[in-house]
């Protein structure tokens, strides 16, 4: 596959310099929403914003914390309610919001692609079935403008080069911005991004071919300082990603690897691609009467279904594949036992050819947020190099030996 | 499939339609093994769907859960889903009554392939509840009975008293199903009847009982996972009908039902889209990442 950090494609592109910029958010700011990086005790958020002095320019940071995932795909979210009439009917009623067109500005590329990733799934497209979009993020997402900055500079624990997530893209992003010795490139990359560009035309100016030159060679110098940042954090994406489809690892690869989640279900709760959820029935309301308040102490559902309750929202919040509960079934059925299979899972999932070829991707865009989130350092670079390491070790002891015995694994009780 | 589509847009993907459960029926008493099975009698609403596909049923006040359909697309004026008791959903529906709504939203999933049917002979391999999914497409197929060659019917549960259907197996017979059932514990009187072929022992002991062409055999079969694996081994060892000619319907945790929540991941298949129903050829290639049953 073509690496998209070279940028093969040419996009239309302006130029506009740092006043101008910051007048375009600051006149986006007065009329529309603008959600941008902020710095709240030390760390990175994207937050909306009406003063742009709030902004945490792209110089000082090199990621913020949670991606802007969750600006359209929240942590917990309405689907619908419904409420008791009368004895036997119900009514329900669907919650359409109303979202204002909003800039997401400073976005870095592996939280653009995150978001290309979640678009192909979410909208349906990986099953061809545009028509079973999930309208809730269709609508949030159809009101973002995406404009992006291009990294220049890692951290370590960076490797979208690897993952075809950055430093720069060719697609994904409604603007492309890249910081040049004086102001700034803007690279237009869509429909919306064109519409922004008429819109503020008269503060945006033609590239100049120095520009674009100058362009591309930062992005080259900072692809450079991959290695020279992270040697070590390199994820060899490709060979990983073969021991995940073939399937090349043991279950003892696996359950070592296990053995070290503590099932916090962090490194699916900031990744910029995971997308899955969980949903349940919950009372608005619970009119509690006399004799409740030991049923509600034990299961709030319950008092509802007793027909006290009358009012109900279904929610959908964040699920984990790593979590125990996640593919449990009634009547003790029981996929995935150990946090080994999950694990299994979880890479398959990430690395694999077989998802590589549904999803036009990988899974990972390498944004490193589960290295540094993982307790147990089950963080992707870090156990992509383990798969690398054991299938060496494989070579050097053909017999096994080095593998350990299973250890203790979190597998349900039963 | 139009249809379906229309059905999503119109309701939007997550709103369900109220439908009015017209009649409740037991079907297994409480006592049995599996605990108690009740059939229930949804009015149609214009609902069109396959054999094989399911359902997200909404208990009101309870939640959510995936169920299969049933009944044939072609008994017009009803679908019918048979649901164990088995936690806390199907049990809270398990305590409506009649006339009551409940959310329906689908139907979903692929459904069995029966056009390629045509001119086959059939046989299906059950388990437990796992006839309900497969009594959809028992009937669909007796509505238009010239179409099909012979059509088997091996069936196997716990106890005598944990048999589906029993009421109905003599008019199958009559329309020309071969039945053969099996328990895996008697109670002394079953065993010794003789309506249909029978045997103690588990559902893939039938296999010894009957003769086919694997070549012109299309095997369905559903059940408790275990079931699955040694039916489908079975039927590609002991029967020699390949695996392009197997199907099997999965089973498993689900939140949405149309390829959103990512819990029915089983290695590179969404088992509520790509599935529930895989030939034995796709399983394996599946099982080469994980164990699909
Ligand atoms: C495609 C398909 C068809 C099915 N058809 C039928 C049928 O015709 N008749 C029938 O009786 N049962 C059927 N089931 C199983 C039925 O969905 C489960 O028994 C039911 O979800 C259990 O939910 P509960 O709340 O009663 O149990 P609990 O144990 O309280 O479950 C809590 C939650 O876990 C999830 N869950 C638990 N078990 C399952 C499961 N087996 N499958 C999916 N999600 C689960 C559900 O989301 C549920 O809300 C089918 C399942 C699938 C996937
Ligand atoms: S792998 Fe790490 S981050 Fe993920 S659930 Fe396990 S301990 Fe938490
Ligand atoms: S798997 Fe880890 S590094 Fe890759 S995108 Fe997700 S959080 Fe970032
Ligand atoms: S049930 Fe939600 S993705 Fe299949």
């Amino acid at each position: 596959m073509e690496r998209k950090a070279e940028g093969t494609q040419r996009k239309e592109t302006r130029w506009v310099s740092t006043t101008d910029l910051q007048k375009i958010l600051e006149n986006w700011a007065e009329k529309g929403v603008l959600v941008a990086p902020t710095k709240v005790n030390g760390e990175v958020l994207f937050q909306r914003i009406r003063d742009i002095r709030e902004i945490c320019w792209d110089e000082d940071y090199v990621n913020s914390l949670v991606p802007p995932k969750e600006f359209v795909l929240p942590n917990e979210e309405r689907l619908l309610s419904y409420r008791r009439t009368d004895d036997q009917n119900w009514v329900v009623e669907v919650c359409s919001e109303e979202n204002q067109e909003t800039i997401l500005f400073g976005v870095r590329s592996c939280d653009v692609a995150g978001l290309a990733y979640l678009d192909r799934f979410l909208l349906g497209e990986m099953f061809s079935r545009p028509d079973l979009a999930d309208p809730q993020y269709k609508a949030k997402r159809e009101k973002f403008i995406l404009i992006s900055i291009v990294c220049q500079k890692a951290a370590p624990t960076c490797m979208c080069v690897c993952c075809d997530g950055g430093p720069a893209l060719t697609e994904g992003f409604d603007w492309q911005l890249t910081r040049l010795t004086d102001g700034w490139l803007v690279e237009i990359g869509s429909e919306k991004g064109e519409k922004l560009a008429t819109g503020f035309h008269y503060l945006l100016q033609p590239a100049t071919d120095e520009a674009i030159k100058e362009q591309k060679e930062r992005v080259a110098t900072i692809i450079r300082t991959f290695d020279q940042y992270s040697p070590d954090e390199r994820v060899p994406t490709m060979a990983a990603g073969r021991m995940v489809s073939r399937p090349l690892l043991k279950e003892e690869f696996w359950s070592r690897i296990g053995s070290r989640c503590v099932e916090c279900g962090g490194c699916a709760f900031i990744c910029p691609t995971c997308f899955c959820f969980n949903v349940v029935d919950r009372p608005l309301s619970p009119s509690l009467q006399e004799g409740d308040a030991n049923e509600l102490a034990f299961c709030p559902l319950l008092v509802g279904f007793n027909g006290k309750g009358a009012d109900y929202e279904r929610v959908r919040y964040r699920d984990c594949c790593m979590l125990q509960g996640f593919v449990r079934q009634a009547g003790g059925i029981y996929p995935r036992r150990t946090t080994g299979e999950r694990c299994k899972t979880r890479f398959f999932h990430k690395l694999s050819w077989q998802f590589l070829g549904r999803m036009n991707r990988l899974g990972c865009t390498g944004c490193g947020r589960c290295l540094r989130t993982c307790l147990g350092e089950v963080g992707i670079s870090r156990v992509a190099t383990e798969m690398t390491e054991a299938l060496a070790e494989k070579k050097l002891a053909p017999a096994g030996v080095t593998a350990p015995k299973r250890e203790h694994q979190r597998g349900h009780p039963k | 499939m139009n249809e379906e589509r229309a059905f999503f847009d119109h309701n939007g993907l997550y709103t369900p339609t109220l439908l009015r459960v017209t009649a409740i029926e037991d079907e297994i008493p409480a006592e049995a093994v599996t605990g108690p099975i009740k059939n229930f009698v949804l009015e149609r609403n214009g609902i069109d769907f396959r054999p094989g596909q399911f359902a997200q049923v909404t208990v009101f006040g309870a939640g959510e859960v995936p169920i299969s359909l049933s009944s044939p697309p072609s008994l017009s004026d009803r679908i019918i889903l048979t649901v164990r008791a088995a936690g806390f959903v199907t049990g809270a529906l398990h305590q409506i009554r009649p006339g009551d709504v409940i959310g329906f939203r689908g139907p979903c999933g692929n459904g069995f392939p029966i056009e390629p049917c045509i001119g086959q002979d059939i046989l299906f391999v059950a388990g437990g509840i796992g006839l309900a999914p497969l009594r959809g497409l028992l009937w669909e197929l007796l509505f238009r009975r010239q179409d099909f060659g012979r059509i088997l019917l091996l069936y196997g549960a716990r106890t005598p008293r944990d048999l589906l259907y029993q009421y109905q197996i003599p008019e199958w017979q009559e329309k020309g199903v071969e039945v053969f059932q099996s328990v895996d514990v008697g109670d002394g009187v079953w065993e010794k009847r003789t309506e249909t072929p029978r045997k103690v022992g588990v559902v893939t002991t039938l296999f010894q009982e009957i003769k086919i062409d694997p070549q012109r055999t299309v095997a369905f079969v559903c059940g408790p996972p275990v079931m699955i694996r040694f039916a489908l081994l079975g039927l590609t060892r002991d029967l020699h009908i390949a695996p392009e000619r197997c199907f099997a319907t999965l089973e498993r945790h689900m939140k949405c039902g149309v390829g959103k929540c990512g819990h029915c991941i089983v290695a590179d298949k969404y088992v509520c889209m790509d599935g529930p129903v895989f030939s034995l050829a796709e399983l394996e290639k599946m099982a080469v990442i994980e164990e699909p049953w």
